[in-house]
């Protein structure tokens, strides 16, 4: 499908990103800090928490996790011991904790929100899949209600290990291999809230697609989004929102964009890449169609549903932030 | 001299007409600077299956971009599209050999790098190929797969052939004895997945004449992904022909794959 001129949207002067009901305008430079005082490098993921702070988590040692306000503002930063941090999750109602992966250290923590170390868990030697530490490379955990963790290895050996709440393996599973139930690059996992019951959602990226598997273990079905190597799946609301690292395959470099699902698996916007379409029942594959971003990493979306994007190995910028439009 | 009151008044008048025009240039500055802004965004290079493109007899080629208030222009006669190129709207159909370019446009973008599509209309002269075999896990279709006039994927697991010994041959038999005016073979370079252009590559007779011979540049650094058609002149009566490729022995210092064993990609060869 080739569109007609000049239809780009622009509202009050301004580019309007994505489609349908996920649109918005992009505000850059919101970031209000100067890289030479407070640098980053890759910015591997962000979370919000409960004060409403956006923390980011980089592979900068100057500064592991930076808090900023919505609109910007610096107002914390700590961590100088993570080499390889990568995946960040947070977790807790009253008091919350983070936890990080480190695929550098090939280890994953438990952190209070100020970045002390609770708790470290090292390669998961007791499941029987691993016999040294290399193979575990940790880029993403999550944490149910009740606080059992789950942690995917999808630089490593590609299983997904289920500690209970006393932090002893309770299950393992995916792992690498060719059958619908395995993973590759298994870059990020999370639970879908929006199912009853519910499930966890596990990121193939080289095989573009989530892979939903219940919270026991067992593979239910495949998200399939050709031509979009996607980071870890974020839901909110009834929206699943992924960073795509790169298209139409992982060996294309600085051609990411956004990507966002609704409750049906759909796609109803994507942000800097080309438009769903369908052919014959099956989404046509993606790509990029604004370099605007190199090589996204993760996607975060705020209280007042603003879209914050992080970036790879993209010059060192910090997030982008994309407000809603009506 | 302001008995009439008229230059006061002039004077009033001009201020007024002065904070108002201050006030549009403001305005239009700040308006121009936000189109600016936008400006700085560049549009992504149209989809198109493969940039190489075999054909025997005719062929159409297809662009996609689904991108809303972006089109697509084209050229074909090899120069750069510009804002007067034809806006392309179906497959562009042709029967003989062309450079193809297309880019992406938008009002307030930057329009695309340009994308070029070679097409080489294919003489079905290639009885037969035999040689060194490609090795896994690119040996999909073995080396038949090397003259299917079927031109390689983006990824390097789709429809193309991989090399790794320090030599490769391969005998290429025609149907019978003709006039050929060239043969095409297609690469690709892909260095950070160790697949390299090769140091040398000949062309020689059956009776062990040398028809022709290519250097590749030296690899000093990282060079840019790429898929290259590269062709010989050939322009004389012949049963077949002989492709030697010399290949690195080993991936060069710069890289951090060194010293091992480098990729030669290949996914066609054809003659015209």
């Amino acid at each position: 499908m080739i569109a007609k001129e000049n239809l780009f949207e622009i509202k009050n002067d301004e580019i309007v990103f994505g489609q349908n009901e996920k649109r918005y305008r992009l505000e850059k430079d919101w970031v209000k800090a100067d890289a030479s005082t407070l640098p980053v490098n890759d910015c591997h993921e962000m979370v919000q928490d409960a004060k409403g702070r956006i923390v980011l988590l980089t592979n900068e040692t100057k500064n592991n996790v930076i808090f900023f306000d919505k609109k910007g503002k610096v107002l914390e930063t700590w961590g100088h011991d993570f080499p390889g941090a990568h995946g960040l999750s947070i977790t807790g109602n009253d008091e919350q904790f983070l936890f990080a992966t480190d695929t550098v250290k090939n280890q994953f923590y438990k952190t209070t929100i100020d970045g002390r170390v609770l708790q470290t868990w090292n390669y998961p030697v007791e499941s029987g899949k691993y016999s040294e530490t290399k193979q575990f490379v940790p880029t993403e955990t999550v944490i149910t209600k009740n606080g059992e963790v789950y942690v995917a290895d999808g630089y490593g050996i590609q299983y997904i290990t289920h500690y209970d709440t006393d932090g002893k393996i309770k299950n393992i599973f995916g792992g690498r291999g060719t059958e619908e139930k395995h993973l590759d690059n298994a870059h990020g996992i999370c639970i879908d809230y929006r199912a009853t019951p519910e499930t966890l959602l596990v990121t193939d990226r080289t095989r573009c697609c989530f892979k939903r598997y219940s919270l026991a273990g067992e593979y239910i079905e495949t998200i399939s989004l050709p031509g979009a190597c996607v980071c870890r799946p974020v839901i909110k609301g009834d929206y699943l929102y992924a960073a795509v690292l790169r298209s139409p395959t992982l060996e294309n470099n600085e051609s990411g964009f956004v990507i966002i699902l609704n409750k049906q698996n759909k796609v109803v916007s994507v942000l800097c890449g080309s438009e769903a379409a369908y052919e014959n029942g099956k989404l046509k594959p993606f790509y990029q169609t604004l370099k605007l971003f190199k090589h996204p990493h993760d996607v975060m979306v705020d209280d007042e549903e603003n879209l914050y994007v992080c970036q790879w190995n993209s010059g060192k910028v910090y997030p982008y932030k994309f407000v809603p439009v009506a | 001299m302001f008995a009439n009151g008229t230059p006061a008044r002039c004077i009033l008048i001009n201020l007024f007409l002065l904070r108002k025009l201050i006030f549009h240039f403001v305005f239009l500055f700040f308006f121009f600077c936000r189109v600016f802004a936008q400006g700085t965004i560049q549009l992504a290079p149209p989809q198109t299956p493969s940039t190489r493109v075999f054909f025997h007899l005719s062929t159409c080629i297809s662009f996609d971009f689904r991108q809303p208030g972006a089109i697509i222009r084209y050229a074909l006669n090899g120069d750069e599209p510009d804002e007067s190129s034809a806006i392309y709207k179906e497959p562009i159909c042709i029967s003989g050999s062309v450079v193809l370019k297309a880019k992406s446009f938008a009002k307030g973008f930057i329009s695309s790098e340009t994308i070029t599509v070679k097409c080489i209309k294919t003489k079905d002269a290639i009885k037969s190929v035999s040689g060194t075999n490609p090795e896994e896990p690119y040996n999909k279709g073995g080396l038949s797969a090397m003259v299917d006039k079927l031109a390689g994927g983006k990824s390097i697991r789709d429809r193309w052939l991989g090399f790794r010994s320090d030599t490769v041959v391969w005998e290429i038999g025609f149907f019978k004895k003709q006039k050929l005016k060239k043969i095409h073979i297609s690469l690709m370079q892909a260095q950070a997945s160790w697949i390299f252009y090769p140091v040398k590559m000949e062309l020689i007779s059956f009776s062990g004449k040398m028809l022709g011979l290519g250097f590749f540049n030296i690899s000093t650094s990282q060079a840019p992904d790429e898929t290259r058609i590269f062709s010989f002149p050939i322009d004389r009566k012949l049963k077949g022909v002989i492709i030697r490729i010399q290949n690195y022995s080993s991936i060069p210092d710069w890289h951090s794959g060194k010293g091992n064993k480098p990729w030669l990609f290949v996914d066609e060869i054809s003659v015209e």
